[in-house]
């Protein structure tokens, strides 16, 4: 008895880890999901314009706002700019426009796209039709980036998930199969007084699916907790950054792992029980 | 009820089990299975309860080919009949009671329907007072009995017992045979194999003697000897 117990402890420790190292990944992923979808919500296309007169300016803003992908668009003039620069500096500009002699910042014309798929279409049709652009940026190398690393992120965590999974499913298929092995005697008896392979290899599935439940169970309670204190501690020291609350991710997080396990630990067992009764 | 056709069963290419026997042995029938250890009385055996298959021949149980049987119709061959075998072949973790009840479990039966077949099978063979006992506790005989009983609880219309006295003193040996003897007296088969010499002779039923794995005598009131055959 002490002897199965064992075994079973080794399978659901196994799949406790690589569910908690799976688990981790998944809030990491949720996280980084989070950013990128509120970056992509604030990218704002920053068109620099050279000084022309008003009615042309107004012009060009209200065509903008009827474009179908624009979801707003903000007139800022440079000297509102300069303005705005000497506040978050909090220095005095004066001296340094008489360097300059005038206003060095250019008219900028903010528009936001209604989706960043957008952005490229709408750059082109603004050089298409206007032709007193100075400059246009929408910081396409941070968005792309972001966007990037969370692809890249959840795509580690998809080839994890196999890796670690297959790992943890061999490992109990050899568990299992050191307890039929074991209990091969009580096997031979059942089949030789009619007992079907169904009637056999049932508990050996459930066990299966309950060390798979169990081991999901303690990775997302470990996850949840070790997320819980590592938020608060990174927040502590990095008051800038923020993190989805962990209940508000874990639910749908802790269903996808208990699935995960329950998979795991029935395949575990099937692989198992199928090549001892193909013998 | 059974017909065997021209069977032979050859392991790893090379040892011949059985060479090409053919027998009838017909409903209600008391047989023994007797020659030396190799003659092949254990493979006829396994043949009959299909843990092997021929290599060569068919067997009939009923009418029906078990050679051909699927995998997953064998459970549904053997609930039609008891295997006792020279090792016991008992649960260790369940008492006597539940030994014996597990065949009727494995069948489905209602709780209270395998509590009265139960006790009525421990009875017969004088085991109620030990039903709570485990197999560690009880001796030879009583083991046998145990499987005698888990044997016989769902009424199969085949015995086949492979050496069941093999392990048991003399007196434990005659209490199994009468046994088996009154379960045949109610109509069903009752196939023995043997190594018992005494007990074939003194109960002078139908004999099938093998030697390297061919029938070398069939005889009804048979005696046990088969040298010089």
């Amino acid at each position: 008895m002490r002897y199965f117990s064992l075994l079973s402890l080794t399978s659901i420790s196994t799949i406790t880890v690589v569910l908690t190292i799976l688990c981790f990944f998944m809030l990491l992923s949720e996280n980084l999901k989070s950013v990128s979808k509120q970056l992509e919500k604030e990218i704002t296309i920053s068109v620099f314009i050279e000084k022309i007169p008003t009615t042309a300016r107004n012009n060009m803003i209200m065509q903008l706002r009827k474009w179908e992908n624009v979801k707003s668009v903000n007139f800022i003039s440079g000297d509102k700019a300069i303005k705005s620069l000497e506040n978050d500096l909090s220095m005095d500009m004066d001296k340094l426009l008489k360097e300059f002699g005038e206003n060095p910042l250019p008219d900028v014309v903010e528009i936001k796209p209604k989706s960043p798929d957008d952005i490229e279409k709408i750059i082109t049709l603004i050089k298409q039709k206007f032709t007193w652009i100075i400059d246009i940026s929408y910081g396409k190398e941070v968005v792309t980036k972001i966007i990037g690393l969370s692809k890249s992120f959840r795509l580690f965590a998809t080839l994890l998930l196999i890796v670690l999974g297959t790992s943890s499913l061999f490992i109990i298929a050899n568990t299992i199969r050191l307890t039929l092995f074991a209990r091969k005697d009580e096997i031979d008896i059942m089949s030789l007084i009619g007992a079907t392979r169904t009637f056999i290899c049932m508990p050996y599935y459930i066990e299966g699916i309950f060390q798979g439940l169990i081991g999901s169970l303690i990775a997302v309670s470990l996850c949840y907790f070790g997320y819980k204190t590592l938020t608060f501690r990174l927040q502590e020291l990095l008051p800038f950054t923020s993190f989805l609350p962990g209940l508000s991710i874990l639910p749908k997080i802790a269903f996808k792992i208990s699935m995960i396990g329950i998979l795991i630990g029935f395949f575990g067992s099937y692989f198992s029980l199928k090549k001892n009764f193909e013998k | 009820m059974i017909r065997a056709f021209h069977v032979s069963k050859v392991y790893s290419g090379k040892v011949r089990a059985l060479d090409n026997i053919s027998f009838h042995i017909k409903k209600g029938e008391f047989v023994f299975i007797v020659g030396p250890a190799g003659a092949g009385k254990t493979t006829l055996l396994k043949l009959l309860y299909r843990d092997e298959t021929p290599n060569d021949g068919q067997i009939l149980i009923d009418g029906r080919n078990i050679e051909r049987l699927r995998n997953s119709k064998i459970p549904y061959l053997r609930r039609n009949m008891g295997i006792i075998f020279q090792d016991f072949k008992l649960f260790k973790h369940k008492s006597v009671y539940d030994n014996v009840a597990f065949s009727l479990q494995i069948l489905g039966f209602e709780k209270g329907a395998i509590a009265r077949q139960t006790e009525k099978v421990l009875n017969m063979v004088g085991l109620w007072g030990k039903r709570n006992y485990f197999p560690d506790e009880i001796s030879g005989g009583e083991k046998q009995k145990t499987c005698f009983a888990r044997a016989i609880i769902n009424s199969p219309p085949l015995l086949i017992t492979d050496e069941p006295t093999g392990n048991l003193d003399p007196e434990a040996s005659w209490e199994i045979m009468k046994l088996l003897l009154e379960f045949n007296m109610r109509g069903a088969t009752v196939i023995v194999a043997t190594h018992a010499s005494h007990i074939v002779d003194k109960i002078r039923k139908r004999v099938i003697a093998l030697i390297d794995g061919k029938i070398v005598k069939d005889e009804m009131e048979g005696v046990y000897s088969y040298e010089g055959l």
